[in-house]
């Protein structure tokens, strides 16, 4: 546990003493305040327009209006393209500068090094989610969101978050050159994503079968975040990311491991 | 400390070791002395337990480097050849980071990096980034990670190798006060280095160990042919003709600049000294000095990893 933890400290301290961290960090909060601000002026125009109208009033949902696109429509597309950049470079440039020669002749194994990047990178996307907690907090100052919902979203953002992280760890693994890093995972993520689009087509329907195709469609990405949006905890979701996240790392490790054994 | 038996490594198809075994004691420094691509870096590669053998077994500090590595990686300080540096992170925080991944216990480390960074004269640059630091610095850096955790066996891949004069002579004395403490094996291609700093040389050449022996004895063991420089006092009467008609003579050179003293090269076995004592009792030959020259390593080692050697193979 020891050398995990002082694996993620090294990884988190090398993200912040690089501008990439607070890029990635500026530019996520940057647009999503953005939406979250225009949501909420909205809403508060809204509000004053239909609010003493008793028929519409019962329409103004904040949770509904406000707090679900928050991380609802374009944010799992920008985890997407933002979150392969944190993990492209966490092994491909451990072998470009020579310091894998260094982790792997040190008395820690595959799986400590490979949880230690995970866990540095998971903590990035933690402070990114966390700095986002502050459009809730402007908001509870104005209006009452329901907090339950609040966390079921955060929840799933999270849950989508640490597998786009694990499914990026574990691609780059595979290489020495972070484009390259970077490419697969985005790659491999819109693959994932656009499964969900194979249940919906009638001709694969029918040439497959529905079973054939739900299952496709069960795997992808994105087929299990809306619920969290909308304030419902799954345990089918929670289990499916969880278990993206678990084989990544597993083949992560697998691939580290076999460096030493070539 | 450390035992090698019949190393064997293949990358597909090409075989990097082909049977090396060698032994090297407790403080003792020994050199691996070899042209670019014979097989060190490899070797120090399974020592330090970052790829397997093909076959054949190594053992460190009692420890067999596939069945227990974690025991013998606790053990090794390693500096690779490009040395494995977070150029980000400041070389205090860097050291600080080494130790903890050897595993250093958490009140020691502190007082490890201390004595790392005195002992590697980094002092004045703990808190630099090593970035900035030149490449001298950042090749001690490279060593002072090697002995954070006090192993008591260090590997150093070419550990002088792109420093300028005075910094390779500081790397050299710091090595050479390991002596004694830790058992060290280096690699290098500079056959001064392996002169000035090693007890004991091995040769290697094409995944072989093609010599294995004492710095000053690596010469004689290996000797191509017996040479000897013969002094005459002065006279006039011609005596290279003499020196060649001695029995297994192979050639004899008036040196440069010393009309009465000869280069006698012959066979080896040939006991020329001792063949030109008698022939000079006989013939009462004005004889001054009589000086039997051991090969040099830099001819011992051209010799065995000479083009010579890859005609006659």
């Amino acid at each position: 546990m020891r050398s995990i933890l002082t694996i993620a400290r090294r990884e988190l301290s090398t993200y912040f003493v690089s501008p990439l961290a607070y890029l990635i960090l500026a530019v996520f909060l940057l647009v999503v305040g953005l939406s979250f601000c225009l949501n909420l002026i909205a809403f508060a125009n809204e509000c004053l327009i239909y609010g003493s109208n008793p028929y519409f009033q019962q329409q103004l949902n904040v949770n509904e209006q406000v707090v679900r696109p928050l991380f609802g429509g374009f944010v799992p597309v920008f985890l997407l393209i933002l979150f392969p950049a944190i993990t492209m470079r966490l092994l491909p440039e451990e072998k470009r500068q020579g310091t894998a020669e260094l982790i792997l002749t040190s008395p820690i194994s595959s799986t400590q090094i490979v949880l230690g990047k995970y866990l540095g990178a998971l903590v990035v996307s933690l402070v990114m989610l966390g700095g986002s907690l502050a459009f809730i907090g402007v908001l509870a100052k104005v209006s009452q969101p329901d907090l339950r919902t609040v966390a079921s979203l955060y929840l799933g953002v999270f849950l989508l978050g640490a597998s786009f992280l694990a499914i990026g760890l574990c691609l780059s693994a595979f290489t020495d050159n972070q484009v390259l890093a970077y490419v697969m995972s985005v790659g491999t993520l819109l693959v994932l994503w656009f499964l969900s689009g194979v249940s919906k087509s009638n001709s694969l329907n029918q040439s497959l079968g529905e079973k054939a195709t739900g299952f496709l469609a069960n795997l992808s990405v994105i087929e299990h975040f809306p619920d969290f949006t909308k304030g419902v905890v799954d345990t089918q979701h929670v289990a499916y990311y969880l278990s993206i996240i678990v084989f990544s790392l597993f083949v992560a490790q697998r691939v580290v491991d076999s460096h030493r054994w070539r | 400390m450390i035992e090698v038996q019949d190393l064997r490594k293949n990358f597909g198809e090409r075989m990097a070791l082909d049977g090396i075994s060698f032994r090297v004691e407790k403080g003792e420094i020994l050199g691996f002395l070899g042209p670019n691509g014979a097989g060190k870096t490899t070797t120090m590669r399974i020592l330090t337990g970052f790829m397997p053998p093909t076959s054949g077994k190594a053992m460190v500090a009692g420890f067999d480097v596939m069945l227990r590595p974690r025991e013998v990686k606790k053990r090794i300080g390693y500096l690779p050849e490009h040395p494995p540096l977070y150029k980000e992170m400041t070389v205090q925080s860097y050291l600080g980071f080494v130790a903890r991944i050897k595993g250093v216990a958490g009140r020691q480390i502190r007082s490890s990096v201390g004595s790392a960074l005195e002992r590697c004269g980094l002092l004045e640059v703990a808190g630099r980034l090593i970035q900035n630091l030149s490449k001298g610095y950042q090749q001690r850096v490279g060593i002072a990670q090697a002995i954070v955790h006090s192993p008591e066996v260090m590997v150093l891949d070419e550990p002088t190798v792109g420093l300028d004069p005075r910094q390779i002579l500081k790397i050299r004395n710091l090595i050479r006060s390991f002596r004694g403490e830790k058992t060290v094996i280096l690699s290098t291609h500079i056959i001064p280095e392996v002169e000035k700093l090693c007890d004991r040389v091995a040769i290697i050449n094409e995944g072989r160990i093609a010599a294995l022996d004492d710095r000053a004895r690596i010469g004689s063991t290996l000797e191509i042919v017996e040479r000897v420089s013969v002094q005459f006092a002065p006279l006039a009467q011609p005596l290279k003709g003499r020196l060649e008609l001695l029995e297994g003579v192979r050639s004899v050179i008036q040196e440069d600049g010393a009309p009465n003293r000869f280069l006698v090269e012959a066979q080896v076995g040939s006991e020329i000294s001792r063949r030109i004592f008698e022939r000079a009792m006989e013939e009462r030959w004005p004889l001054a000095e009589v000086t039997p020259l051991r090969p040099t390593l830099e001819e011992v080692f051209l010799k065995l990893t000479g083009e010579e050697r890859g005609v006659l193979s």
